[in-house]
């Protein structure tokens, strides 16, 4: 598993999005669902994390669904450790600045 | 809530999402194609706008690194000599349709045709030449720095060197007054980036390559319908130039003087000379057809060895050879028009000037067939994709 080069708002958001799965898979659009960041980010965010190897994903087996299949995004158990602390990491260094000034629409990124 | 979206605005977002997977590279097409199809499908029954999902898969298109391996299905060294060769090919066709048009001077220097519908067209093919020259250019050098970065940074000595030795050599050809200076430190950069290319490319080979990639000949029968095509092709063009340097020619450059006029002015020994060399042209040239054709179909008789690919690249550049030389031959007949038939109009005629872009695109025809790196098989870039 590689590093991230770089670590955003958006990456933490994707990330806790994954966290809260605790081990399931989870559907792309959901990921984009519950982190209220457009496709357009969280797109490149899960190729980003999969290619790092924090991430893996599959297709979807529901043999009752007809149509092209659902992509399916699950954290690795190493991707799991190194999220855990990234968001962690993330949200004490937010901490401070959240104290002295009104929180942000996205908070701590909690699902919609 | 699964297939594909009915209303027009779904139906456009399924477009838009199409456009982006086709513009992916092919191990990871169909995967993000699926996955987006999907997404759009559920997106209204999950609270997101299919047209997000469609802006986020154009977005994805344009941020991926195409570079990395499981995308382009194949070794970091391969993508950097398959740009590299990309690079080459692109600034060769950009400096052929630029220094072409420079040489010549483009369409102005054409005498005019009388249909105006012609002359309009002519014009704007004369500037799109000039717009598509500095285009290539630019694409070209893009490649070569996509090139070095995943390379060495000897590599990216030679990217720089390359890029400024082409931006003086275009400023000569915008700035006459500094000409000789932009143009000598532009050849003596290009011909160094050259060299040290090749020392970059031999000396440290990089690492990962695709294995090679045998072609198979052609069958009998498409081997003759390719040497069939590329003659007739090379044959008419013996004969467009003849018909040109023997009457189009001499017309645009005695304006107004019939084509009788015009040999009836010449001097004997003038005149004798200007269709000799003419003559001497379409025969040198006739010969070299008829041998293309022989020694291919002798090649694809004793052991089918004809490749599509080979044949066409040869048949190219010989068609940007006859062409090239084309003007070369109306060279004596034209001295004689100028020293006996005043006013001289000069120029050439727009067949002429046609058959010179003719020549340069066939010149990079061969470039590209015979520089630019070959599409990897299907195969070897597939297992990524099924992943």
């Amino acid at each position: 598993m590689q590093p991230l080069s770089r670590v955003t708002p958006a990456t933490v958001d994707v990330l806790e999005c994954l966290l809260e799965g605790a081990g399931t898979a989870t559907w792309g659009l959901q990921v984009i669902k519950r982190s209220s960041r457009p496709p357009g980010t969280v797109y490149p965010l899960l190729d980003r994390l999969e290619r790092a190897g924090w991430v893996r994903s599959h297709w979807e087996d529901d043999d009752a669904r007809s149509g092209p299949r659902r992509r399916l995004y699950a954290l690795t158990a190493d991707g799991t450790e190194a999220a855990s602390r990234t968001v962690a990491a993330f949200g004490a260094r937010r901490a401070p600045a959240s104290a002295a000034a009104p929180a942000s629409p996205r908070g701590s990124g909690a699902p919609a | 809530m699964t297939g594909s979206p009915a209303r027009p605005a779904g139906r456009l977002a399924a477009c838009v999402v199409g456009v982006a997977a086709m513009t992916l590279p092919e191990p990871v097409r169909e995967r993000h194609r699926q996955e987006w199809l999907a997404d759009l499908a559920g997106a209204e029954g999950v609270g997101v706008s299919p047209s997000g999902v469609a802006v986020g898969a154009l977005v994805f298109s344009a941020t991926l690194n195409r570079d990395a391996p499981e995308v382009s299905g194949m070794p970091i060294g391969e993508v950097a000599r398959r740009r590299a060769r990309w690079g080459i090919v692109a600034i060769a066709a950009g400096g052929v349709f630029g220094v072409g048009s420079y040489v010549v001077g483009g369409f102005a220097s054409a005498i005019r045709p009388t249909l105006a519908p012609v002359e309009l067209a002519l014009s704007l093919i004369d500037t799109a030449i000039h717009a598509l020259a500095i285009t290539l250019l630019l694409i070209g050098v893009a490649q070569l720095w996509r090139a070095a970065r995943l390379a060495s940074p000897l590599a990216t000595v030679t990217a720089a060197l390359a890029t400024v030795g082409l931006a003086c050599l275009v400023a000569a050809a915008f700035e006459p007054a500094l000409l000789a200076p932009f143009a000598l430190t532009g050849l003596v950069a290009v011909v160094g980036a050259a060299i040290l290319g090749f020392v970059v490319m031999a000396s440290a080979p990089l690492a990962g390559r695709l294995p090679p990639q045998p072609t198979a000949p052609l069958p009998n029968r498409r081997a003759v319908l390719c040497i069939l095509a590329a003659t007739v092709g090379l044959l008419a063009l013996v004969a467009v130039g003849a018909v040109d340097l023997l009457v189009w020619g001499p017309l645009a450059q005695t304006d107004g003087l019939t084509l009788d006029e015009v040999y009836a002015g010449l001097g004997a020994v003038d005149r004798a000379n200007g269709i000799a060399m003419i003559v001497g042209w379409i025969v040198i040239w006739t010969l070299f057809v008829v041998s293309f054709a022989a020694f291919a179909s002798l090649l694809q008789w004793r052991g089918r060895a004809v490749r599509s690919r080979g044949l066409f690249a040869v048949a190219l550049l010989g068609g940007s050879a006859l062409l090239f030389f084309q003007p070369w031959a109306g060279f004596s007949l034209g001295m004689g028009i100028a020293d006996t038939l005043p006013p001289y109009a000069g120029g050439i005629s727009p067949v002429g000037y046609l058959l010179m872009l003719v020549g340069q695109a066939s010149f990079v025809g061969a470039l590209v067939l015979g520089v630019a790196p070959r599409r990897p098989p299907r195969d070897a870039v597939l297992a990524a994709s099924l992943a």
